[in-house]
């Protein structure tokens, strides 16, 4: 199975080079011939936003529960845990805004522990026509069963394929400094992608996270 | 049954446990793969039934004396006690099996897929059933009525969905739980399906309905296993604290008409798996330990 998705993710990256390859062949590059290295990304970058991938699965899990509040604050003042904002944009493929989407997220606290009697840590969000979205939170927690930070999203969208996915954090002490070499560490991660940066800054004598999760859907 | 707490196979780590040889014996899975029995009396090791090896599914029809093993790429596979061949052999299905069924009666055995696939066999026949579809999320737990023409999946989208065995019909998809179910029965007359989970609760269902009848709180943990006695009356439950399965639980035993507790016992980590013995005296119980508990019903 691992070897198949390897193999995808080949073939993917092939298919970016060959994008780029294209451009080159039509003259979009051609035409500056003296183009640095920032503007070779840039323009690279903007081939990939073109044609983003779909965001790669994961599991459900065992403790997702319907009927979440709308509310993009799901740190209470006082809560134990490394403040965290996670924020991006829900895109099809083409890279262009999804409209009406449902952003289903739901982790455990600080402490390992999902709220499974009320909806603390959980919520359903409707980014709407802009279709971004950003929620204040806490850095997860870490428990046993499944030793690497992560929160869980459902995203459903009129005309779209709903995507069941987590978010991983590459500065997780799991990944030993090395997300690249031990995302595949105990089968836990299903994508390379899925295991982001975190920005990790200071806001009032307090260290603060932050991290963008953009989603890409595929269409029905 | 003599009346006594006991701990048979305390070298074992044993699951998905039954009563079998008319209560004489209890049999389970052990982590080795192998079909395991001992005297529910003396504790002695009957002879193990060989298996394919890495075989992690195992499910029991009503006498015992017929289980399903599956969780093999060769496919699942229909075994007697006492017979060292396999009394059927199925074809391999395409992906990882995560759960096996296997109805009262023997008839129809049910199998769920890592990806998200649920397959339905005629037993005699060997054919599949038409095609039943589970929810976004995956089988969490699945049942079988005991004539085994009716198949309840217990989706992580949190649905319950009722199909059809014989015909491959959505009977119902029933939306009440807001959390996931992890163990799910049917009363041994059929008339209802009982279903438990992370919401603690014991749901009881009405099976020509599929309305919700009624819920029964009390356990103090998310609920991963449940038992009901032969004749219905009673209920065994136990699960697993949510910071940790290493940590102490209750087994609670009660009516299942009135919900009043007949027997609370502890258990020093997560409950895995409880069966009934057939005379409904008593009932065995394995945790994340080893061994398997056999306790008076009380």
């Amino acid at each position: 199975m691992r070897r198949i998705k390897e193999v995808r993710m080949k073939l993917r990256r092939l298919s970016r080079r060959e994008m780029l390859e294209n451009c080159i062949v039509r003259g979009a590059l051609v035409a500056s011939a003296a183009m640095t290295e920032t503007q070779l990304l840039g323009f690279w970058q903007q081939a990939e936003q073109a044609a983003p991938r779909p965001t790669p699965e994961e599991v459900l899990g065992p403790f997702f529960k319907k009927n979440a509040p709308n509310t993009p604050t799901l740190r209470a003042a006082g809560d134990p845990g490394i403040p965290l904002k996670v924020a991006g944009r829900i895109v099809n493929t083409k890279g262009e805004a999804v409209p009406d989407a449902q952003v289903d997220i739901w982790q455990a606290d600080h402490h390992g522990r999902y709220d499974v009697q009320g909806y603390r840590y959980r919520a359903k969000l409707k980014p709407g026509a802009a279709s971004r979205y950003e929620v204040e939170t806490v850095m997860p927690g870490h428990y046993s069963d499944r030793p690497a930070q992560h929160i869980h999203y459902l995203i459903s969208a009129p005309g779209h394929k709903t995507l069941i996915t987590q978010l991983y954090f590459a500065t997780d002490p799991y990944f030993e400094g090395d997300p690249d070499r031990n995302y595949t560490k105990g089968g836990m991660v299903s994508h390379r992608d899925l295991v982001r940066p975190v920005l990790l800054y200071e806001q009032p004598g307090t260290p603060r996270t932050a991290v963008q999760f953009d989603i890409c859907l595929e269409r029905a | 049954m003599p009346g006594k707490d006991r701990v048979l196979a305390p070298d074992q780590r044993v699951r998905q446990i039954c009563f079998i040889a008319r209560g004489e014996l209890v049999a389970g899975l052990a982590a080795d793969g192998r079909v395991l029995a001992w005297n529910a009396t003396t504790g002695q090791q009957a002879p193990a039934v060989p298996t394919e090896a890495g075989t992690r599914l195992l499910s029991f029809a009503g006498d015992g004396q017929v289980f399903a093993t599956g969780g093999v790429p060769s496919g699942p596979r229909l075994r007697r006690f006492g017979s060292e061949a396999p009394a059927r052999e199925f074809p391999a299905l395409a992906g990882e099996a995560s759960r096996l069924v296997l109805s009262a009666d023997g008839s129809t055995l049910a199998l769920s897929s890592r990806d998200k696939a649920v397959r339905v066999l005629d037993v005699s026949t060997g054919r599949l059933r038409p095609a039943v579809r589970g929810g976004i999320g995956g089988t969490m737990a699945m049942a079988l009525s005991p004539d085994g023409r009716t198949l309840v999946l217990a989706d992580a989208d949190t649905n319950l969905r009722a199909w059809s065995t014989r015909e491959g019909e959505l009977l119902r998809v029933m939306e009440d739980l807001p959390v996931s179910t992890f163990a799910a029965a049917f009363s041994p007359d059929g008339k209802t399906f009982v279903s438990a989970g992370v919401d603690r609760k014991v749901s009881f269902w009405d099976t020509r309905t599929w309305k919700l009848q009624r819920q029964m709180e009390g356990q103090p943990e998310m609920i991963a296993a449940l038992a009901l006695s032969p004749d219905g009356r009673f209920l065994v439950t136990g699960g697993f604290d949510d910071i940790s399965s290493r940590n102490p639980v209750s087994i609670l035993v009660r009516a299942a008409g009135s919900g009043a507790v007949v027997r609370r016992i502890p258990s020093p980590s997560a409950i895995v798996d409880a069966a009934f013995s057939p005379d409904g005296t008593c009932f065995a119980t394995t945790n994340r330990g080893q061994g398997i508990s056999i306790w008076d019903a009380g």
